[in-house]
């Protein structure tokens, strides 16, 4: 898949926005689920759009699409649920995707300066260089750090 | 009565019968104890007057309820929604806020009152008591004290103050 020492092999999940692919690191994923009832309510914290009801548990729709791709996203009817780390507690988020995720290994290569912070690393996949993403960069898990992936909004998202 | 869900977040387990409303297009869960009386905004014509402080918008009438004062705030603005088509007002008990919501949809027992994901860090965290499942939905508890809070109510009070005086307030000068 990737060049790199192959001692150092690690597992990535592909998933994919519209036509572009993103890697994410696999034991930072949870599952692949279909399409899911999002229940949304009133509330100002950037890019989350919503909860979904999984396994007895209230999943934050963290929405990474317009971080990743700009104003314009594709249709995304399918949900990744991977683990974002709030301190010691770990807690699930469903990210919508397109619907096409696969299982790779690979070692990345370090990321340029000229790549968002988000990304981590680089994989190569096929001919495609594929973006490491740093979920934590990604969506932040705090207002001040949350600026600089697209602010709080005045009107309250739901 | 507070354990902890598989997510590591509190679920207050404790049964309490709430009051289900409506703000277009969402459903809103208050403890039905938080809640004095609910009237409709047709009835209230006379006790209620005017007021207008630009920094805090969702608040545009006084209503004259047994010799007390109360502040009307329009949930809809409140929760930072565009469109109100309210027709209820619910006074609340421990409170000098009455609320502009849409409509009354039912009461219900709540059981399970699950706090919000940290992923939610913005005003929600304020805003709402937690999430509780009712028939499949997810419904917020809003947390009543939310609605007024001492530095809106001491803005509201001195512009009241000042308005008994001729005078404008501090807080609207």
């Amino acid at each position: 898949m990737s060049s790199g020492d192959t001692s150092e092999l690690k597992s990535f999940i592909l998933l994919t926005l519209g036509r572009k692919r993103f890697a994410l690191p696999a034991e930072d994923v949870v599952e692949l689920i279909g399409p899911h009832r999002a229940h949304r309510f009133p509330h100002t914290t950037p890019l989350l759009t919503g909860v979904l009801l999984r396994r007895g548990r209230v999943v934050p729709v963290c929405d990474v699409a317009k971080v990743l791709l700009g104003p314009e996203v594709p249709v995304r009817e399918y949900y990744l649920i991977a683990k974002r780390q709030f301190g010691s507690v770990s807690e699930w988020a469903a990210l919508p995707v397109t619907g096409e995720c696969g299982l790779i290994s690979g070692v990345p290569f370090p990321s340029t300066e000229e790549h968002p912070s988000y990304v981590s690393g680089l994989l190569l996949v096929g001919e495609e260089v594929v973006e490491v993403l740093d979920l934590k960069k990604v969506a932040p898990t705090q207002p001040e750090t949350a600026a600089n992936a697209g602010g709080i909004a005045g009107e309250a998202r739901a | 009565m507070t354990k902890p869900s598989r997510e590591g977040h509190k679920i207050d387990r404790r049964r309490e019968p709430a009051i289900l409303f409506a703000v277009d297009p969402y459903v809103f869960a208050i403890a039905a104890g938080e809640v004095q009386e609910i009237c409709s905004t047709d009835n209230l014509a006379g006790s209620t007057a005017t007021v207008s402080l630009p920094e805090l918008t969702k608040v545009r009438h006084t209503l004259q309820r047994r010799k007390r004062t109360y502040y009307v705030v329009n949930a809809s603005a409140h929760f930072r929604m565009k469109s109100a088509r309210a027709s209820l007002v619910l006074i609340l008990r421990n409170s000098r806020a009455a609320v502009l919501v849409d409509r009354i949809e039912r009461m219900a027992e709540i059981t399970a009152i699950r706090a919000l994901p940290r992923a939610f860090y913005g005003e929600e965290r304020f805003w709402y008591r937690g999430l509780v499942i009712l028939d499949d939905q997810v419904v917020p508890v809003v947390n009543p004290s939310a609605f007024l809070t001492d530095e809106e109510l001491r803005m509201l009070e001195g512009m009241q103050t000042a308005a008994s005086q001729g005078k404008p307030s501090e807080d609207t000068a």
